[in-house]
Order: C-alpha cells, then sequence, then structure tokens
C-alpha cells in the first residue's frame, strides 16, 4: 500500500500496483525505499484525481503498450481520434472541457501515458469534422489574427 | 548474445539527414550508438592491435549493442598513408618519447595478434581492415579528424588549435594546423571511405569559412558521406549558430553537429550536480540545435563523453561523474539524441612516453578483453534506450522537453520538484486568447500530442483557428501521422501554387452541396471487403485520403463523392483544379469493383494478373458499363486522335506485387493486348510511385498517360453526364447534362453529335 496526499490534502491509500502506473510515483518510491512516508502530489487536486484513480483501477491489469501491438485496432486506427478503446474509456472521457484539461495536466504531471494519450485524444475528438468557427467556439478562443492575415486565413481555409 | 544477433543483419548504406533526424535510404530512422576508438596518437594505427586481433575487438563491439564506432585519424595519416606498420611503430618512438626497442616489442606483439600487420602492410591498409570487419558486422564507422599532428589530443599548446590561416593563429596552439594539409587529408579520406562502404561519415571539427571549405573538400570527394561539424571550446559551445547559422546547402541533408560534455568540460559548470542546470546548459549551447525547421536544424550527435570507470563509491564511478553522466543520459534520452562514448581502448601503444599507458575511461580492461567496469553497461543501458530505429512519428519531438524529478538526496524525498526545462520558445507565444481559458492551461508540447491526433481536414482548419495555433502547428510535425502529414503538405503545396479554373469549380461546389454527405467510412469498408477475398490491401495513403481529404480541394474531379459521370473538358492545361476527361470510376457506389491487370505477358497464366482499383477511365460501354469493354465508336467520333486520349487509372492493391500501392495511367487496351505491369516501364506511361504524389502531380497538371503536350486537343466544352443505376446495370443518363451558366465560346453544344 502506498499512501498519497492530494494538493488539497486528501489523503488516498492505493495499493501499489495501481500508484506505480504513474511513473513520478513509481521514481520516487524507487528512491526512497520501503517507507509508510505519504507521498504528496502537489499539482492534483482531489477531484481530479478520484477521476485518475477511476482510470488507473480499471486499466491496472493492462499489458504494457508495445510498438508492434495493435491493441484493439490497426496500426491507422491508432492515430485516429475517433478511436478511443473501449466503451468504458469513451464514457470515462466524457466529461466537461475543464475536468477534460485538469485531467491531461494530472496525466502529464504524475507521467501516466496511456491516460495522456487517451485524453488528447478526446480532446482531437471534440474538433474531428468541425469547421474551423466551430472549434473556437468549442474552445472559446479568440480570433487574434489582423484584417490582412484574416483575409489570408479565409482564402486558404476550405473548411469554411 | 543470441539476442542481439539480428544487430549483424543489418546493412549499412548511405545515410542522410532530415529535420533533426539521420535517416538511411528508406528513410527510416537510424539513432547513432557508438564507441570512440582512438587510432590518432603517434603509432597511427588503430589502438589495441598488440592485444587483441581486430575481429575479436569489433565482434565485441557489435555483441555489446553499439551501431557505430568514432574511428579518430590525423592529418599526418592521411597525408602519409602508404607509410608500412613496422616503419611506423618504429617512427613513433622519437615523437612519442620511448625507445626503439619498446616500439619493435609493440609492433611484434601486434604482428602476433594479427599477422597481415607483417611485410609492406601500410597504416591506411590497417584502418581499411578495421573498417572491413566492422562493416560485415553491421557496425557503421565514423572517421573523425581527431588531431593535424598524430598525438593525444587536446592541450591548449598541442599546435592542433586552430587554422593557421584564419585570424587568432598563435603559433604555440596551431603550428601543426595547415590549412591546405587539413583540406587534403580530409578530401584523401573520404575518397578513401568510398571503398569502404561501412563509412557514413567523415568529420571535421570547426569555424564558418574554414568549415565550409573542409565540408566542401569531403562532399565533393564523396557525397555519400554525412559531415559533422563540431562548435567552438573543444565542441562544447554552438551557440554562435543560434544567431548566424551557417550556409550548408553546398552539402544538403548531410550535415551533423557534434557536441563532447565530460564532467570537467568547463562550459557546463554545474557545482551543484543538478539535473536542471544542466539541462540548461546543454540546452544552450548545444541542444537548441534539434528544434525543428529553424536554419540550424540537424541531427546533434554527443560524440564525446565519458567517466572514470574504476576506483569510485558509486558501481565504481566517482560522485561527480555518476552524477554528471545521470543527467546527461537522461538529457540525450529525453531528446533521443544520437551519441558515441569516450572510449573503446583500455590502453594505448604509448601515451605521455609510456608504453601500454592506463586509460581508466576506457570500456575495455587494459589488455582489451573485457568490460572493464562489468556494472557499467547496466548503469549506461537501464538508462539510454537502446532502440535502435523507431519509426519517425513515434519519436519525440523536441518540445516535450524534459521533465526531471528530483528526489533531494539530504532531505529525503519532501522536496520533490518536477520542472519543465529547456523550453526554447516563450511560451506565452503559444497561447491563443480566449474568454474563458481552458485548452490555453495546456502547455504547448501536450497541444502537440493533441495535434497528432486530428485528422488531415482538423489539422486543416486547426491553422485558421488563431495565431498562436498556426505557429504552433509546424512544431507537431513529428508527432503525426506520416501519411497524414504528407496530405496535409499536399494541401499546403496546393494553397501556394492555386490553379484557378472557376468553371469546374462551381460544378464541384454545387454537386458537394447538393449530394447528401458522402459515407467515406462505408466507401473504405467496402473496398476493405473486397480485400478479404482477394487478399488485397488497401493503401493507407488513399485510405487516409478518403476518411479525411477536405472534399472541397477535389482534385482533377476525382472524388468519391461527385457524381458517378461523364465528363467532357481537357484538364492538362488548367491543373489540377478542373475537371477531366473520362468517368470517374471511383465514384461508383458503395465502392468501385476490384478488376485484374496483367502482371506478366504470357496470356496462359491467369495468376499473373493483379488486382487493382479502377479509378478513372476514357472508355466506357454505356450498356454494361462494369464489363469495361471499349468500343472504337464510342470515342472515336470525337476527335480522330481519340486514341490518343484513352487512358485509364488503376490503383494496385495486390499486396503480392511489387507495384503495390503505385497509380499506374495507360491506354485501356494496354494490359489486355500489350504488355504487362512486370514490363511496363512505369515512368512512360505515367507510373506514379504512391497516390499523393499522384494527387500532387495532378494539381500541377501533368497530362494523363505519359504525353507529352500539355495543351488542348479536345474541343474545350464542360459537358457532364451522370449515370444512374437502372435495371441493375449503371446507365448514362442524357436529360440531367449540366452546362455551364456562362457559355464559353467554344463550348459546344452535347447534342451536337
Amino acid at each position: 500500500m502506498v499512501i498519497l496526499i492530494t494538493s488539497d490534502n486528501v489523503k488516498y491509500v492505493v495499493e501499489k500496483d495501481v500508484a506505480e502506473l504513474s511513473v513520478l510515483v513509481k521514481n520516487m518510491l524507487e528512491d526512497i525505499g520501503p517507507s509508510d512516508e505519504p507521498i504528496p502530489l502537489h499539482n492534483v487536486t482531489s477531484t481530479v484525481f478520484n477521476k485518475v484513480l477511476e482510470y488507473c483501477i480499471y486499466h491496472r491489469n493492462d499489458p504494457p503498450p508495445s510498438d508492434d501491438d495493435e491493441g484493439c485496432a490497426s496500426p491507422l486506427h491508432k492515430y485516429l481520434a475517433s478511436h478511443i478503446c473501449s466503451e468504458w474509456d469513451q464514457r470515462f472521457f466524457d466529461v466537461d472541457q475543464a475536468l477534460l484539461f485538469d485531467i491531461i495536466l494530472a496525466a502529464n504531471y504524475l507521467d501516466i501515458k496511456t491516460l495522456l494519450d487517451d485524453a488528447c485524444k478526446a480532446v482531437a475528438h471534440l474538433i474531428q469534422g468541425k469547421s474551423t468557427e466551430e472549434i473556437r467556439g468549442i474552445f472559446n478562443i479568440v480570433n487574434d489574427f489582423t484584417p490582412e492575415e484574416e483575409a489570408r486565413v479565409k482564402k486558404e481555409n476550405v473548411s469554411s | 548474445y543470441l539476442a542481439l544477433l539480428p544487430l549483424r543483419l543489418w546493412r549499412v548504406g548511405p545515410l542522410h539527414t532530415s529535420g533533426r533526424w539521420i535517416v538511411d535510404a528508406n528513410q527510416q530512422r537510424v539513432k547513432l550508438r557508438c564507441v570512440n576508438w582512438a587510432g590518432h596518437l603517434e603509432v597511427n594505427v588503430p589502438e589495441g592491435l598488440q592485444h587483441q586481433s581486430i575481429d575479436t575487438i569489433t565482434s565485441w563491439i557489435a555483441n555489446n549493442g553499439f551501431n557505430c564506432v568514432r574511428l579518430t585519424y590525423s592529418i599526418d595519416m592521411a597525408l602519409n598513408p602508404n607509410q608500412t606498420v613496422e616503419d611506423s611503430f618504429n617512427a613513433a618512438a622519437s615523437p612519442a618519447g620511448v625507445s626503439q626497442s619498446d616500439m619493435q616489442t609493440l609492433y611484434a606483439q601486434a604482428l602476433a595478434k594479427n599477422p597481415f600487420l607483417a611485410g609492406g602492410t601500410t597504416i591506411l591498409q590497417v584502418f581499411a581492415a578495421v573498417i572491413d570487419s566492422l562493416g560485415s558486422k553491421g557496425v557503421r564507422v565514423i572517421l573523425d579528424n581527431h588531431v593535424s599532428k598524430a598525438s593525444w589530443c587536446c592541450g591548449l599548446t598541442d599546435g592542433n588549435g586552430w587554422w593557421d590561416a584564419a585570424p587568432g593563429y598563435n603559433s604555440l596552439n596551431s603550428q601543426y594546423f595547415n590549412t591546405n594539409n587539413w583540406l587534403s587529408g580530409l578530401s584523401a579520406m573520404a575518397t578513401f571511405a568510398k571503398s569502404h562502404p561501412a563509412v557514413v561519415i567523415s568529420e571535421s571539427s570547426a569555424w564558418y569559412n574554414f568549415v565550409a571549405q573542409g565540408a566542401q573538400a569531403v562532399h565533393a570527394a564523396n557525397p555519400d558521406l554525412l559531415i559533422v561539424i563540431g562548435g567552438w571550446d573543444s565542441a562544447t559551445n554552438s551557440r554562435s549558430l543560434f544567431t548566424s547559422p551557417l550556409d550548408t546547402s553546398g552539402w544538403a541533408n548531410r550535415t551533423v553537429w557534434e557536441f563532447h560534455a565530460y564532467q570537467f568540460t568547463v562550459t557546463y559548470p554545474n557545482p551543484t550536480s543538478s539535473c536542471s542546470v544542466a539541462d540548461g546548459l546543454y540546452g544552450f549551447f548545444a541542444g537548441f540545435l534539434l528544434e525543428q525547421n529553424q536554419p540550424y536544424t540537424g541531427p546533434l550527435w554527443l560524440s564525446e563523453f565519458g567517466v572514470g570507470m574504476t576506483g569510485g563509491p558509486n558501481q565504481g564511478l566517482s560522485d561527480d561523474e555518476f552524477s554528471y553522466l545521470g543527467c546527461l543520459v537522461q538529457y540525450m534520452e529525453g531528446n533521443d539524441a544520437d551519441w558515441a562514448i569516450w572510449a573503446l581502448q583500455g590502453s594505448y601503444y604509448v601515451r605521455s612516453q609510456q608504453v601500454n599507458y592506463d586509460e581508466n575511461y576506457g570500456l575495455l580492461t587494459q589488455d582489451w578483453s573485457t568490460w572493464r567496469n562489468p556494472s557499467f553497461p547496466a548503469i549506461q543501458y537501464r538508462k539510454v534506450s537502446m532502440d535502435t530505429c523507431l519509426p519517425k512519428f513515434q519519436d519525440t519531438p523536441i518540445l516535450s522537453v524534459r521533465r526531471v524529478a528530483e528526489v533531494s538526496k539530504k532531505m529525503f524525498f519532501l522536496r520533490h520538484l518536477r520542472k519543465a526545462v529547456v523550453t526554447l520558445v516563450p511560451r506565452r507565444w503559444f497561447r491563443c486568447k480566449q474568454t474563458s481559458c481552458y485548452i490555453s492551461s495546456l502547455p504547448p508540447e501536450i497541444c502537440l500530442i493533441c495535434f497528432s491526433y486530428m485528422t488531415v481536414e482538423t489539422l486543416i482548419a486547426s491553422r485558421s483557428v488563431c495565431s498562436s495555433w498556426r505557429r504552433l502547428l509546424p512544431h507537431a510535425e513529428n508527432a503525426i501521422h506520416p501519411v497524414r502529414l504528407r496530405l496535409y503538405k499536399l494541401y499546403l503545396t496546393i494553397i501556394d501554387n492555386p490553379k484557378p479554373d472557376p468553371r469546374s469549380q462551381r460544378y464541384i461546389r454545387r454537386k458537394l452541396k447538393k449530394k447528401k454527405k458522402f459515407d467515406r467510412e462505408a466507401y473504405i469498408r467496402h473496398l476493405q471487403g473486397q480485400n478479404l477475398a482477394y487478399a488485397t490491401r488497401v493503401p493507407e495513403e488513399f485510405q487516409i485520403w478518403v476518411l479525411e481529404w477536405p472534399a472541397k480541394l477535389v482534385i482533377n474531379g476525382l472524388w468519391p463523392g461527385l457524381p458517378f459521370a461523364e465528363c467532357y473538358m481537357d484538364t492538362a492545361a488548367t491543373g489540377g483544379s478542373s475537371l477531366r476527361y473520362g468517368v470517374n470510376y471511383i465514384a461508383v457506389k458503395p465502392a468501385p469493383k476490384l478488376d485484374r491487370i496483367v502482371a506478366s505477358y504470357t496470356e496462359q497464366e491467369k495468376d499473373n494478373r493483379i488486382w487493382a482499383l479502377p479509378l478513372w477511365s476514357t472508355c466506357w460501354d454505356k450498356d454494361s458499363f462494369l464489363d469495361r469493354w471499349c468500343h472504337d465508336y464510342e470515342y472515336r467520333w470525337r476527335d480522330r486522335e481519340a486514341p490518343l486520349w484513352d487512358c485509364d487509372t488503376w490503383l494496385i492493391l495486390d499486396t503480392r506485387s511489387d507495384h503495390f500501392g503505385k497509380v499506374v495511367e495507360c491506354p485501356y487496351e494496354y494490359f489486355y493486348n500489350r504488355g504487362a505491369l512486370d514490363d511496363l516501364d512505369l515512368p512512360s506511361f505515367n507510373g506514379f510511385p504512391d497516390w499523393i504524389e499522384y494527387l500532387e502531380d495532378k494539381w500541377f497538371g501533368v497530362p494523363p498517360c505519359g504525353r507529352t503536350s500539355a495543351g488542348t486537343i479536345l474541343p474545350k466544352f464542360l459537358g457532364i453526364i451522370p449515370f444512374v443505376k437502372w435495371k441493375g446495370t449503371w446507365t448514362l443518363v442524357y436529360y440531367d447534362t449540366y452546362f455551364d451558366p456562362s457559355p464559353d465560346p467554344r463550348t459546344v453544344d452535347m447534342w451536337e453529335w
């Protein structure tokens, strides 16, 4: 068992194999050796960590990803945003944007590659097949091109 | 050793560079994992031959996972290659400061281990033997012009420092660096490398004008070689390249930058052994060269680093060197860059006036028999990934910088930090303004991961979202699927080279608007359904094109989502935005039926036909279209020259064929009557290496079937007649003819004939 403390001081007692899906935690455990000291996770709040933990527990027994492993799809499909492996994963990422981006930041901080990749796929999926205007709308992005740039961009853009 | 055997199967061949990567002729990345082997000391023969045979040493290198050797030589050797080995040993006695008899003993020992050194064998032949022996084991060789005058390198007064013709020359530091000798030596070795294919790189150290001369000398003598260029301060500082790049166009795609880093290197002061300080220094002085799409972008090769192997408390390493190595390896691994460790040799013939001088930086023991420090491979290999050639798109882009989890030794784990370092571009640069920001909370390197999962259409749309995404997108190129990247680049080519044809474009826009959305996935599924029956495969280029290409950028009317129709119009003159004369088979729904074309001329052997996808044809039969029998009267009426226009386009899907994935254009009868694909001289029939190149050529108006003229033969009128399915067969519909609303004076009424 490993004790982890999130930035808002919530204590989690997690099984070692689940906690070690995070390369950060794994490295720290290796470095400090056997110890009962809790490990602080400064950049993760408990709201986000609940979600991360849910993912890690569900995927705890997954074989490690490898290059020639086609997983659940053809090699091409690995690159398709629409392709998130299981229905469970699709439901898991069906959350509001703020949480989704927090999950990405947490996955990056904790160094959980599969979660980071899947979450990025989910972001790409949000805007798949959308036009430039629609993308701006989805992410609340302000069009910051100067009028001249704007004219050039409009001419090039075939999606609107 | 069994596990390492596949390394031996490598074929060595010429390399070149692509952005920050070194790649082979097949565009596969080659990661250099090298060991230095000295051959530049007074004896001018690769070290260690008095202890082991060449074959024993080269086997050890290959079996321990190295894929290349940086073999050092002096200009003395290059300019005097025909000296015999025996003479060279004897002549070394006085410059090296030992007695003649010592040298004779060494020569006798070397002769015993390597009998071929006898008699008239020259020193260059020894280099050749070493290189060829390495080559036969799949190990590449980098010839490194280490010094001018054969001797130990490097002190400030060894006389090898700077070109004698350059400003800043002082006799103490440069007396042996004769510029002309240097140039002829480089060029001699480059010529020598021609007959020894294992040599991939020739190396020249130091600057601008002079480096350019050296590189040109090498490139002229042997254009297959990569050219390694080192920086200032014993190749530790390349910062000047940041502001004033070197013009490498004379030897394009051949430049590899190098740098050196030892624990004692003064350019990288790091008293607290902090990895983030080290990362910052390496990044500032050298690592920035890896950033893609800069004038200075190129592979960066850490050609010298190393540690004392024994005597320290950390598995033999001293405290300082242990932490130095940890940080350096982490930095190199994080950037996935190439390296060469100093050094192989456990001892030198002579150094510092001592015979059999022991080298504590050597991987090998003094007698060159085994690892000096048996735990070193574990220290090093655990950290340095030994993967040889990951496909490009899986490599980490440079902007996904190292994040370091640092656990303070004294404070236990409490003060762990996780930092992003060496971000080369300020982050705000990549931020889009948002009214309520979520996505802008992501660091740019994560945005890049998101970009890598976007479809071609979405990439194109993202480019226009805001100015910072537009700037960020080119940095994602290493992470994007290579085929998607090519399609995206094709889009860029198209918008940079407009080929206006408003008449065709009006038709296309109208049809795309009217039609209910064409189901791209169903189309591909149906093609793949035929795969099962025929053991064929849909090439990725075509597949991603159908799934993700923006329909409005149809090239030559080739798009499954347009109506299945016949068009009368010349295209070659106006390029890709025009419709093309003929029938767009590609639009048959749910997908065209595969057909077989002759792969070899023997008519009796039906199995010699291979499967291909018909995409376009100028020949049709309105009653039984898919049987594709062309009657003379169907096309000859239009023009006496009509047979010249007769042209089919096929995409070859048969995986058994060497031509898989290619696109061929040829007269319709060709595969039935005249020839076979194996005999086909592809260029003369408009053969295209793959779908994307085909599209690009068509955009620029390459005329069908290898015709040379891009001019108009047919009367220029736009007539488009759709087919409909009637009683199970595709039939031409005459009543739905499309006429141009703004008639061209040359427009001919369809019904005239």
